[in-house]
């Protein structure tokens, strides 16, 4: 089975900076794969990387089978992308309908149905169906993170990728959180997570990756890594 | 010595040549003037490339400061009936040098954009100003005429190889001045400024401040151009305020070189050069200055933005 | 009666500016530029309007208007903007590039129509005056008010009604995030951009009877934009309207009672003291300037 998403010596990084190291990793189809590691260590810097935000130097990155790795990110975005950004970043002015509107305008009109899309979001989101008329940006953090995530999966896509999408969220909220996207996983969509919360990686995915200081330094399955408490203490700095 | 000075230095010393070889053919009187004009305009770009290649602030109001020394010792002349080259000169200077504090107050508190509005601003609000002839002091339209000063530690300075002359003392000795000062420890901070404006202020100084004196200091300079410039033609008109004017601040000191502090006077030797010559053969000069923008913006290596910022460059 | 009747003159004006600020204000919220030809089309739609209306009529001289300074306008962004955009420079940049070609555009068009200025004639159908009680005022003027009244409401409706403007709306909000939702940003823009260029097509058109027309009326009446843009706060619409109905009365009254110079520097005082005290404006969003 070949990968979903595939990075192969990837380099990346900011201006004069360097971020990531030929970092290597792949996603496949219909399995939910968590990046790991402390702030600062080049989990965003890989998202930016993938969804064409922040293209990488060198190496390449792989889609469906197709190299996106300079292209510009509403094409990425288009081949099925999904993305929820580190912090969230909705659209606050503008209502949930609207923020939902805007991707699958983008990446679904005429090829799906959007009263069916938005029934897909109300029914994994249901609290979002009450709010839909309102301004995104007076949410709670939970319901924005929710909108987050629905965003990227109303336009049909196929593999979303999420940068920490529990941080700032209260327990309750995650807890809803990480049942959505199991529901997701069930649904068969393939989903990339950059977690620092170890435990809500461990409840979604299946594989995971290490990154420290740009590289990879750990990978595996999610059973395994959860098990290393040696590992877990020396990149995660968490004490199990 | 570096090869910038050394061909500074050589320059310096044809300029210094020129007069008595020009006597020799027969249009000297033209010629000199055409080489005055290039050294006050060289002058006055010097002055905004102090502001932008080694501050960053990217001014588009020059004309407001050459126009307010120019406007100053004009109206002494033609409307104060005073002749004294010493009195046109301070009260010149210190007007452009007045009025670039103040331009430098506000400008100092905006983003780099807005520096570019808030000098338009006023430039093109001195021009309307000067334009509407307030309290008849200014001539309007037609500007004011007759600027003859009386000579100056026995230097006649309406005799043009004369004051040839002193702007090319001026021209160096304003040189040297901006070149010693950015050697300052005042001057270093501006480069700072430029370079790194965040690690400057957190550093604890004023940047605001720092900002708003270089404004005065490159106002003064740019003053001073307009006042010779005055004497020069005898006539100062609202042309000295049009924003044309400010734009060939830029335009010269971006085609000779920025933060080199030489390179405009270059550039606005080869623009006044070429369009004593082809302004024979074309119409419209102006249409050379738009499509030069757009040319240097594109086809540069390195676009305008090394350049108008002058890393890496060192007077 | 005076007092209305400056009202009402400097409403007229105020109409204007917002049709031409409109189009500088939306491209600067989308992109973070400053568009110093955006007054070359208004120009252009000043001379097309003159030259047209006699053999086309002014309804088509609008059209025409319109779809010429549209089809420019996105020539000019797609060839001279976007490449900059895309090789990540300076703002400054973008600035000088269309600082230089509206130097030579009206220097071609000082070339081709002289640099005498010239005003079209009033419309056949609008000419005259319309009575309203005491209030006698001309016919075109109105005209010229309520044109811009319904496609500034048409505008604002499009932008929060439609699709493709809510679009447009979270790229001013979030370009890059709008991207990775899949919005064609370049794309987007030039399209607005083109748009914009357009309106100010028709706003030359309209302003030839009023106003007159030379070459260089693409620069004077720049500065006066930039003050509607930064009052009105940068990227609104809103703020448009409410900057260009106010510095029209200034204008106005500025040039009934005191003198056309004074009006103008002080809407140029005042669009430095926003730059300074309050640099987002009236309703301005996002610190653009700084």
């Amino acid at each position: 089975m070949s990968a979903m998403l595939s990075l192969d010596r990837v380099t990346a990084g900011y201006g004069d900076t360097t971020v990531l190291f030929e970092v290597t990793l792949e996603v496949r189809r219909g399995e939910a794969v968590a990046l790991l590691g402390r702030n600062g260590m080049g989990k965003t810097t890989t998202l930016r990387a993938i969804t064409g935000l922040n293209p990488a130097r060198s190496g390449t990155i792989a889609f469906k089978g197709e190299d996106i790795t300079r292209r510009p990110p509403h094409e990425i975005a288009r081949l099925g992308l999904g993305y929820s950004p580190e912090g969230r970043h909705l659209f606050g002015p503008l209502t949930v309908l609207q923020n939902l509107r805007i991707p699958f305008a983008n990446k679904a009109r005429g090829r799906l149905d959007w009263s069916a899309q938005l029934e897909r979001v109300f029914t994994l989101f249901p609290v979002l169906a009450e709010r839909r008329h309102q301004q995104a940006g007076s949410l709670s953090g939970g319901e924005q993170q929710m909108v987050a995530i629905a965003r990227a999966l109303v336009g049909g896509d196929e593999l979303i990728v999420l940068d920490e999408p529990t941080e700032g969220i209260a327990p309750r909220v995650v807890e809803a959180i990480v049942e959505a996207l199991g529901v997701l996983k069930a649904q068969g969509l393939t989903i990339l997570l950059v977690e620092q919360n170890v435990r809500t990686a461990f409840a979604v995915a299946d594989r995971g990756y290490v990154l420290e200081k740009g590289r990879i330094v750990a990978a595996g399955d999610i059973g395994d890594l959860e098990a290393d408490s040696a590992l877990l203490g020396r990149y995660l700095g968490v004490d199990v | 010595m570096t090869a910038r000075r050394l061909v500074g230095a050589a320059a310096v010393a044809v300029a210094a040549a020129l007069p008595p070889l020009l006597s020799a053919t027969g249009s000297a009187t033209y010629y000199e003037h055409v080489v005055v004009r290039m050294m006050l305009m060289g002058l006055y770009a010097m002055a905004w490339d102090f502001l932008n290649g080694f501050v960053g602030l990217f001014s588009f109001g020059h004309a407001a400061f050459f126009g307010a020394g120019a406007y100053v010792a004009a109206m002494l002349v033609v409307k104060g009936g005073v002749t004294s080259a010493p009195a046109g000169l301070v009260l010149g200077v210190g007007a452009a040098a007045l009025l670039g504090l103040a331009v430098g107050f506000f400008a100092a508190r905006v983003g780099s954009v807005a520096v570019f509005l808030v000098t338009f601003a006023f430039a093109e609000a001195m021009f309307l100003l000067v334009l509407s002839d307030p309290g008849g002091l200014t001539g309007g339209d037609n500007g004011l005429n007759g600027v003859r000063v009386a000579p100056m530690l026995g230097l006649a300075l309406d005799d043009q190889t004369t004051l040839y002359y002193a702007v090319l003392v001026l021209l160096v000795l304003a040189y040297l001045g901006l070149s010693a000062l950015t050697r300052t420890p005042f001057g270093r901070v501006l480069e700072g400024i430029r370079e790194n404006e965040v690690r400057i202020r957190f550093a604890g100084y004023r940047v605001e401040a720092y900002k708003t004196v270089a404004f005065g200091v490159s106002g003064a300079v740019a003053g001073l151009a307009g006042v010779l410039t005055a004497w020069h033609e005898k006539i100062a008109s609202p042309e000295n305020l049009a924003w044309a004017l400010s734009g060939d601040a830029v335009l010269y000191a971006v085609l000779g070189g920025t933060g080199t502090l030489v390179g405009p006077v270059l550039g606005a030797s080869l623009v006044i050069a070429a369009r004593e010559v082809l302004s024979e053969v074309f119409r419209s000069w102006l249409i050379f200055v738009g499509l030069t923008y757009v040319v240097l913006v594109f086809f540069l290596p390195q676009g305008l933005y090394p350049l108008l910022t002058g890393k890496g460059r060192r007077p | 009666m005076a007092i209305v009747l400056q009202v009402l003159n400097g409403l007229t004006i105020g109409a204007i500016y917002i049709l031409l600020a409109a189009g500088l204000t939306i491209v600067f919220g989308l992109q973070g530029i400053i568009n110093v030809a955006h007054g070359v089309f208004y120009m252009l739609g000043a001379y097309l309007g003159i030259g047209l209306t006699p053999t086309l009529g002014f309804p088509l001289a609008l059209v025409v208007a319109f779809v010429v300074n549209a089809a420019l306008g996105l020539l000019l962004e797609v060839a001279g903007i976007r490449p900059l955009v895309r090789w990540k420079r300076d703002g400054m940049q973008v600035l000088v590039v269309t600082l230089g070609i509206a130097i030579v555009a009206s220097e071609v068009a000082k070339l081709v129509w002289g640099p005498v200025p010239r005003t079209s004639d009033i419309p056949d159908g609008l000419a005259g005056v319309i009575t309203i009680g005491p209030i006698v005022y001309p016919t075109y003027w109105l005209f010229v008010m309520a044109f811009t009244a319904v496609l500034m409401g048409g505008l604002a409706l499009a932008f929060h009604r439609t699709t493709l403007g809510i679009i447009v709306q979270s790229i001013a909000l979030d370009g890059e995030v709008s991207q990775a939702m899949g919005t064609n940003a370049p794309r987007v823009n030039s399209l607005v951009f083109a748009l914009g260029t357009g309106v100010a097509g028709v706003a030359g058109v309209l302003a030839g009877p009023i106003l007159s027309v030379y070459p260089t009326m693409c620069f004077d009446l720049l500065m006066i934009l930039f003050v509607v843009v930064i009052l009105g706060g940068l990227g609104s619409l809103a703020g448009v309207v409410v900057a260009g109905v106010l510095v029209g009365q200034v204008t106005a009254f500025g040039v009934a009672y005191l003198s056309g110079t004074a009006g103008t520097i002080l809407a140029f005082a005042a669009m430095i003291a926003v730059l300074v005290f309050r640099p987002l404006g009236l309703f301005g969003r996002a610190g653009i300037l700084k």
